[in-house]
C-alpha cells in the first residue's frame, strides 16, 4: 500500500510542484492549506509522512509540530519541515521540536524526494 | 638719585651735623681768643672750647649709638631683607635704645611679616592652580588615549600639542610624531592647510555661515607610504571664539568602515547579481508562456534557461545568508559576559518584587552578547514562568554544544507550548518603555528559544548563544600526567546496598582533586590543596563548591610547584590539613566521592584524615576508569586528554577548582555514554569500572 504524505503549506506555487513530485513518486497525497486545515486532516487519516511548512498563518508550523508530537497518534508519523527561515538555529529549533529533518527554500526537488523515501523507508525498517 | 641718597646714612649725616658743629664752636671760641685782651682769659677760653667740643662729641657719641648706628642697622637689615629674604630678622641690637626706634623696628618687623606671608600665600594659591591644572591635563591625556581614534592636536603653526597612541599607530613613522614637531612629517600637507583653510574662513565668517559643519571630513595621506587615511579636522578655539589651532581625528580607511556601510555594499552587489539572474529568468518564461509554436528543441533551451538561473539564484541567496549570519554578530553592544556574571545580574534583578531563586548549574563559559539586553530577555521570561506557571525556583544551565552555548532555563513542571511561549517573546520589556521585546533580542543574537521537556521531565527553555573567542584559561600548564596508580584496598569495596539499585543520575556526588607536594605519600608528600564541586541530578552545580589551600606544614619542592603552582608563598598562613579535612567532610556529607584516577586522591585523603581521627569511607567512582572503560582502545586517559575528545573547556577563574570542575563535566558526560551502553545504576558501574581496575593493574605489572 501507498505510503500516505500530507501537504501542509499556504503557498500554492509550491504546494503545485510538491504535489506533482509527490504522486509521481508514487505516494498518496493530501494537501492542508492552514493549520486548522492540518489538524482536520490528521484527525481523519493518520498519514505517514507530513511536509510542514514552518511559516503559516494562525498557527506557525513549530507550534504545530509540537502537537502533532504530542498526540499519541501521530507517533509513528514523520515530520520533515520545509521553510524559507534559514538559520543554523532554526534548524536544531525544528529538529529538537521533533522534526524528523528540515529542508529549507529553495531546495533541489529531487533531494526532497530523496529525502522522504529514505526517512519513509527508515520507518518501514 | 634716590640710591644716591640712600647711600647716605644716619650716622654719617650725624658726623657731618657734629663736624658742622665743632666747626662752629671752634670759630666762636677762636673769634674770641681773639677777642680776649689778657692769657688768662686765653686759657679760661680754651679750657671752656676743650669742655664744649667734649660735650658736644659725648653728644654726637649717645646720638649715634642710640639712633645713628640701630638707624643704619635697621635700614641695612630692611634693604637685605627685600632684597634677599624676607624672613630674616631685624636686629634686637636696635631696640635695646630708645622706645621711638623700637617702635620702628617692630613696625619694620610687621611688615616684613605681612610681606613674607603674601609671599607664601601667593606660592600656595600658584601651587594649587598648577595642580588643578596638572589634573585636568591628567584627566584629558586619558580620555584621549582612551578614544577609539586617533587625535592629534596642532597649534595654527602645525606644530604637535598633543596626540595618542592611536594616531601613532596609524602614520607610517610614529617616531616623526612628537610634540612641539611639525604634522607634515607624517602626514601630507595639501590636504591640511586646504581644509584648515576652509575652517578658518568659515568661522571668520560664523555670522554669515550658522549652518556650515564645524568639522570637515577628508582623505589624507600618511607622509611615507602615502597610504589614505580617513581625517576630520575641527578648530580648537580660545576662550574669546579666535581659533588657536586646530583637532586632526585619524581613522584607517578601511578597517573604519562601518558595520552597516559594509552590509549595505553587500547587499548592494547581491542586488545587483540577482537582476542579471532574474533577468534571464524571466525572459525565458515569458517566452515559454507567450510563444505556443516553439520547436521542442527551443522550448528545451528555454526550459533549461529557467532551471539554470533558479539554481543559480538558490546558489546566490544561500551565500548571502551565510555572509549575513556571519556579520550577524559584530554588533556595537556585543560584548564578552562571564555566564556567572550573567546569572547574578539575573538573579539581583529577580530578588525584587516576587522573588524567583535561580541556581546556576552547568560549565560556566563565556558568551559574547549584548547582557543587558539579554538580562532583559531572561528577567522576561523568568517573571512569566513564575506568573503563568507558578514557578519558584528556576536553575539556569549552562553547556556548550559545538559552536554554540546553550542556555537552559529550567522548571519542574510541563513544557511550554510554542504558541505561548511566542506570545511571551512578543510581549515588549517594560524597562524598555515598550521598544524592545524578546523577539528582537533572539534575533540581534541570531537566536532562537524553544520549551521542551528535560530528560526528568521538567520544563526548559532552551536558548543558544553565541560564544566569545576563549579566553586563555588560567594557569592551564602542560603538565606532565600523573601516573595511573591503583589501590585495591580502597577500590575493591563493593557499592553499598542501598545505592546499588540507584540511576547514576539521581545521587549525589562531590567531585575532588587534592594537590600535593609530591608524589610519595606514603613518603611524606601531603596535601597542599583541595578543590571540590557538587554534581546533583546529573548537573554540575558550580556555585555550590569547595576550595581550601593546605598549610603542608614543609616546604614545597620546585618540582611539585611546577606541577600545580602553589608556592610556599601562597599555603603561608593556610590552615593545615587537621582544620581543613573536617570542613572538606561536612561539604562531602554522604555524597559519593569522585575523582580522576581516584586512588591517588583517597590515599592522600585517608592518609591525612587518618591523621586527625576522621574516616571516609564514602562510596568512589573514578572518571578514568570510566573512561578505560568505555574507550578501552583509546590510549590517552588523562584529564586532559579526555577533556579534549570531549570538546570540554574549563572557565573557572581559581585553578585550585579547574581540576575538579573538569573531572564534573566529564562525569556528566560520561553518564550519557554509560546509559547508552546499558550501565544505569550505580550497582552496574562499580562492578564494570572494579573489573578495569583490575585489568589496568595487571597491565601496568608488564
Amino acid at each position: 500500500m501507498a505510503a500516505s504524505v500530507l501537504i501542509a503549506d499556504d503557498d500554492p506555487n509550491i504546494v503545485l510542484s510538491l504535489e506533482f513530485l509527490m504522486k509521481r513518486a508514487g505516494y498518496q497525497v493530501r494537501v492542508a492549506r492552514d493549520g486548522h486545515a492540518l489538524m482536520e486532516a490528521v484527525a481523519d487519516a493518520v498519514p505517514d509522512l507530513i511536509l510542514l511548512d514552518v511559516m503559516m498563518p494562525r498557527r506557525n508550523g513549530y507550534d504545530l509540530c509540537n502537537e502533532l508530537r504530542n498526540d499519541p497518534r501521530c507517533g509513528d508519523t514523520r515530520i520533515i519541515m520545509l521553510t524559507a527561515k534559514g538559520q543554523e538555529v532554526e534548524r536544531v529549533k525544528g529538529l529538537a521540536l521533533g522534526a524528523d529533518a528540515y529542508i529549507t527554500k529553495p531546495f533541489s526537488t529531487r533531494e526532497v524526494v530523496q529525502q522522504v523515501q529514505q526517512i519513509l523507508a527508515g520507518r518501514a525498517g | 638719585m634716590a640710591r644716591a641718597r640712600q647711600a647716605r646714612s644716619a650716622a654719617s649725616a650725624l658726623w657731618r651735623l657734629f663736624a658742622g658743629l665743632a666747626g662752629g664752636i671752634a670759630l666762636v671760641f677762636a673769634a674770641a681768643l681773639t677777642t680776649a685782651p689778657a692769657n688768662e682769659d686765653h686759657h679760661r677760653i680754651a679750657i671752656a672750647a676743650g669742655a664744649v667740643l667734649a660735650l658736644v662729641a659725648f653728644a654726637a657719641l649717645v646720638a649715634h649709638r642710640a639712633f645713628a648706628a640701630p638707624l643704619d642697622r635697621l635700614a641695612r637689615d630692611l634693604a637685605m631683607a627685600a632684597r634677599d629674604d624676607p624672613h630674616r630678622p631685624v636686629s634686637g641690637a636696635a631696640r635695646r635704645w630708645l622706645d621711638g626706634a623700637g617702635r620702628v623696628t617692630s613696625a619694620a618687623a610687621d611688615v616684613q611679616a605681612r610681606l613674607s606671608h603674601a609671599e607664601s600665600s601667593v606660592a600656595t594659591q600658584l601651587a594649587a592652580a598648577t595642580a588643578r591644572l596638572d589634573e585636568q591635563n591628567r584627566r584629558l591625556e586619558g580620555i584621549l588615549l582612551d578614544l577609539s581614534e586617533g587625535v592629534v592636536v596642532c597649534g595654527l603653526d602645525h606644530q604637535v600639542l598633543l596626540y595618542n597612541q592611536l594616531a601613532a599607530n596609524l602614520v607610517d613613522e610614529p617616531h616623526a610624531l612628537g610634540l612641539g614637531r611639525p604634522i607634515f612629517g607624517v602626514l601630507s600637507r595639501e590636504p591640511i592647510l586646504h581644509h584648515l583653510d576652509r575652517l578658518l574662513h568659515q568661522s571668520g565668517q560664523a555670522g554669515v555661515q550658522p549652518t556650515a559643519p564645524g568639522t570637515v571630513r577628508f582623505i589624507c595621506a600618511s607622509a611615507g607610504s602615502g597610504l589614505p587615511r580617513r581625517a576630520r579636522m575641527g578648530l580648537l578655539n580660545r576662550a574669546d571664539g579666535t581659533p588657536s589651532g586646530y583637532v586632526l581625528t585619524l581613522a584607517d580607511a578601511d578597517v573604519d568602515m562601518d558595520e552597516t556601510a559594509r552590509r549595505d555594499r553587500m547587499v548592494r552587489t547581491a542586488i545587483e547579481h540577482q537582476r542579471g539572474m532574474l533577468g534571464s529568468l524571466r525572459a525565458a518564461a515569458e517566452t515559454l508562456v507567450g510563444a505556443v509554436d516553439l520547436a521542442p528543441a527551443e522550448r528545451q533551451s528555454f526550459e533549461n534557461v529557467i532551471l539554470e538561473e533558479s539554481v543559480r539564484l538558490s546558489e546566490q541567496n544561500a551565500a548571502l545568508t551565510q555572509a549575513l549570519d556571519q556579520m550577524g554578530a559584530r554588533f556595537w553592544a556585543m560584548a564578552e559576559i562571564h555566564t556567572g556574571d550573567l546569572i547574578a545580574f539575573l538573579r539581583r534583578r529577580l530578588d525584587v518584587g516576587r522573588p524567583i531563586e535561580v541556581v546556576p548549574a552547568g560549565m560556566p563559559d563565556w558568551l559574547f552578547v549584548d547582557s543587558l539586553a539579554l538580562t532583559d530577555l531572561l528577567e522576561h521570561l523568568a517573571r512569566a514562568l513564575a506568573h503563568e506557571r507558578s514557578v519558584e525556583t528556576l536553575t539556569i544551565a549552562v553547556a556548550r554544544r559545538d559552536r554554540v552555548v546553550d542556555l537552559d532555563l529550567i522548571w519542574s513542571g510541563a513544557p511550554i507550548r510554542a504558541a505561548e511561549l511566542d506570545e511571551w517573546l512578543d510581549q515588549p520589556f517594560e524597562r524598555s518603555k515598550g521598544t524592545l521585546d524578546g523577539r528582537a533580542v533572539l534575533e540581534r543574537h541570531g537566536s532562537d528559544c524553544w520549551s521542551l521537556s528535560g530528560r526528568t521531565g521538567e520544563g526548559l527553555i532552551r536558548i543558544p548563544l553565541p560564544p566569545a573567542a576563549q579566553p586563555p584559561s588560567p594557569d592551564r600548564r602542560d603538565r606532565p600526567p600523573r601516573p595511573e596508580f591503583y589501590d585495591f584496598d580502597l577500590l575493591g569495596i563493593p557499592a553499598p546496598e542501598a545505592l546499588r539499585g540507584r540511576p547514576l543520575r539521581s545521587l549525589s556526588y562531590v567531585v575532588f582533586d587534592i594537590e600535593t607536594t609530591g608524589l610519595n605519600l606514603s613518603g611524606g608528600d601531603v596535601p597542599v590543596s583541595i578543590g571540590a564541586v557538587r554534581v546533583v541530578n546529573g548537573r554540575v552545580l558550580p556555585m555550590e563548591n569547595f576550595e581550601r589551600l593546605v598549610n603542608p606544614g614543609r616546604t614545597i619542592p620546585p618540582d611539585s610547584i611546577r606541577f600545580h603552582g602553589i608556592t610556599d608563598a601562597m599555603v603561608e598562613g593556610k590552615p593545615p590539613l587537621p582544620l581543613v579535612l573536617p570542613q572538606f567532610e561536612r561539604f562531602v556529607g554522604d555524597s559519593v566521592l569522585v575523582a580522576h584516577n581516584a586512588a591517588f586522591d583517597m590515599l592522600a585523603l585517608t592518609r591525612g584524615a587518618a591523621g586527625c581521627g576522621l574516616s571516609f569511607d564514602h562510596p568512589i567512582v573514578d572518571t578514568l576508569l570510566i573512561s578505560a572503560w568505555l574507550d578501552p582502545e583509546e590510549a590517552d586517559h588523562s584529564l586532559e586528554g579526555l577533556a579534549a575528545r570531549l570538546g570540554l573547556q574549563v572557565a573557572v577563574r581559581h585553578h585550585a577548582l579547574n581540576d575538579a570542575m573538569l573531572a564534573a563535566a566529564i562525569l556528566v558526560r560520561q553518564f550519557d555514554q554509560l546509559e547508552s551502553r546499558g550501565v544505569e545504576r550505580f550497582g552496574q558501574l562499580v562492578a564494570e569500572t572494579d573489573m578495569t581496575a583490575r585489568l589496568r593493574a595487571n597491565q601496568m605489572q608488564f
